[in-house]
Order: C-alpha cells, then structure tokens, then sequence
C-alpha cells in the first residue's frame, strides 16, 4: 500500500462522511445516497486531474475487497432473524420465489424487448439483489460487476421511494407483507425505508433482502449455464 | 509545595476510584474491539475459503455466497451468534456503502452503454421495480392463525 492509496481512501472516507452527514440532514431520504454522492465529487476531483485515476483504481480495489467479508456478514441477521420468518414460511417462499423470478424476468425481458448489448442484459439481470451479492452474480455471468452495482441502486431507490404508493394501490397493509416485499425487490435501499416504517417491516425485509440474494445467486449461473 | 506523588493523585490516577469507574469501562471497550477484531477475521475466512471451495468444485455461484450460507449453517450449529462476530458484521453492514464507491466510480466510465440502452435500463428499473415489490407483497399472504401477537 503506498502513500497515495493511504491519500486516496482518506479523501473516500472525508466524502463518505460528508455524504453520511447531508443524508442524515435529510432525515434519511433515499435520493441523498452515500454512495452516488461521494461517487460524483471524486468524478469531479477526475476531471480536473485526470492524471489521479490510476492510482486511485489501486486504492479502490482495497475497499472493493472489504465485500467479501460484507457478503459473508449478512449470514449473521438472516440467523437472528430467521426464527420469525418460519413461522410464515409458506407466504415468504412463495413471495421470494416469484418475486425474485420476476425481478430476473421484467429486467431480461426490457433488455430481450429493446434488443439491447449483452453487457446490459447480464448486468441488468440481478438488479434486485444486495450489491455485492449482485456484483459477484454479474462477474460470474459476465456482466459488468461495476454496471450492476449502479442498476441496484437505482432500484432500490426507486423501490425506497415509491413503494408505500404501490402498497397503498394494491391496499396492501400488513407490515410483514410490505417489508418482505421490500427486501426482495429492493434490498438494502428498501430494508432501510422498511425500518422506516416499523421494527416488523424491517426484520421481515431483512431476511427478504438476504434470502433473494443468496436464492438468485443459486438460481442466476445456473440458469444462465442452462439455456 | 505539592509532592510529586499528591499532584498525581488530584490529577486523579492512582486511586481505586479512579480504577474502578473510568479503568474498568475503558477495559470492556478494550476487550470488544478485540473480540471484533476476531469476528473480522472469522469473517475473511468464511470469504476466502468461500471462494476457495467455489473455485475448486467449479459451483456456478460466487464464492462468497458459499461463504454466506456455510456460516449460516455454522451459526445454526452454534446455536447463538459470539459477540465479536456481531460487533464486527453490524459494522461491516452500517458502513456497506462506503465499499461501492469504488465501483460506481467504475461504472462512469460505462456512459456509453447507458445511453446506448437507456430505454431497456428504465423499463428494468422504473416499472420493473414496482411490479416485482407488488408481486412479491401480493403474495405474501399469512393464513389468520399464523397472525403474530405483538
């Protein structure tokens, strides 16, 4: 690790922060997101050096590799969690089986529709899982692992934003109904306003987000091998 | 003139008091960052040897949700999660975003195929996301008796 990359997560850091504090000023509200935001002032930080960019590549691949350990931490709230989910297990199979299958389908079906590049199919495809969940599926079937980290969470903020519209449209009330639906189909962006809501809505997204990322990491490759 | 040793103790080291209100939180403070520290590297082994079995048995799913699910299995096992490990995961997954900044970094540098397939990507995510939240809500349909008393 050389000085500059020490220099380079430094400044991530002071923008995560920066990032952290506007959000919370904004009570939370998901278009203030930590990641696109310090994502574009280092852009800026880009244009006016352009000579910055390959030394910050090395620095960033150090916090890309944080997402292993992340991945694997998920394992820990899915199992303090999953003892109220069995209790509902059938309705949570059947809404995460289905849910995730047409999260896989409407994106596969919009990029088959408008006949658009393989790169966009295959990063599009798990655009309902947990970042870096949806980034090691995107590796594996040939997607672009950065592509598809962006597709989720645009997702998740459209999911964050509107969902209590859609639930109140299909007058959907309970909250372990609403939380489970905002896992699946928004992960971590959709846990988030899900806590929101209540306790119940969060823990049941939990394990909705958890559990569709660890079935489409299943169910994805091997798909995609089959047909 | 205050001795050397009375100047310590209105400084307030050296007495059980002392000892017992600051040193003995500070010791407990101590021991977690310890025992996260573990959880940490439990954490990086269950990832590396995720991949690793991955690699080796040629499984179509990334290595690191092998990982996932074999410390599921292993908590399930265990039968209750240690401290450190949960120290160390709620911070890993507060902080989540930090580690994709990188990566939307990344991304800007795909403007192109953005805007190639713009239509096909707001089609996926836009009316996408709200027919997979209502499907998924929709079916979510717990029988009366399963009703949770809260």
């Amino acid at each position: 690790m050389t000085i500059d990359s020490v220099a380079w997560l430094a400044l991530v850091v002071v923008f995560y922060s920066a990032a952290r504090w506007v959000q919370a000023r904004l009570s939370g509200h998901s278009l203030a997101n930590t990641v696109l935001m310090p994502a574009a002032l280092l852009l800026v930080v880009f244009m006016m050096v352009p000579a910055a960019r390959t030394s910050f590549d090395r620095a960033g691949e150090i916090l890309l590799w944080f997402l292993g350990p992340a991945t694997v931490a998920l394992a820990v709230p899915l199992y303090t969690h999953l003892e109220r989910v069995r209790r509902v297990v059938l309705p949570a199979f059947t809404s995460l089986a289905i849910g995730s299958l047409t999260s896989i389908g409407v994106a596969v079906g919009a990029a088959r529709l408008c006949s658009a590049r393989v790169e966009t199919l295959r990063s599009l495809a798990p655009k309902s899982v947990t970042t870096p969940i949806a980034m090691a599926i995107a590796e594996t079937i040939g997607g672009v692992p950065s592509l598809a980290a962006v597709f989720v969470i645009v997702t998740g903020s459209v999911g964050a934003l509107t969902a209590s519209s859609v639930f109140d449209l299909l007058r959907i009330k309970d909250p372990r109904a609403r939380g489970f639906a905002l896992g699946v189909a928004a992960h971590g962006m959709g846990t988030a306003r899900a806590f929101q809501i209540d306790a119940t809505a969060g823990v049941f997204a939990t394990v909705g987000m958890t559990l569709n990322g660890v079935l489409t990491a299943i169910v994805l490759p091997w798909a995609w091998n089959a047909f | 003139m205050p001795t050397h040793r009375q100047a310590f103790q209105k400084l307030g080291y050296g007495s059980a008091r002392y000892t017992w209100r600051v040193n003995a939180p500070h010791t407990t403070k101590r021991r977690e960052h310890l025992l996260a520290l573990l959880g940490f590297a439990t954490l990086v082994a269950f990832s590396a040897g995720g991949r690793f079995l991955s690699d080796r048995l040629h499984m179509p799913m990334p290595g690191t949700v092998v990982g996932l699910l074999a410390l599921l299995v292993a908590l399930v096992l265990h039968g209750r999660v240690p401290v450190g490990l949960r120290l160390a995961s709620e911070l890993l997954i507060r902080h989540l975003n930090l580690f994709y900044i990188p990566a939307a970094v990344g991304a800007a540098a795909y403007v192109g195929i953005l805007r190639v397939d713009l239509l096909a990507i707001l089609i996926a995510l836009v009316p996408g996301t709200w027919v997979a939240l209502g499907v998924s809500a929709l079916l979510f349909r717990p029988t009366p008796e399963s009703r949770e008393e809260s």
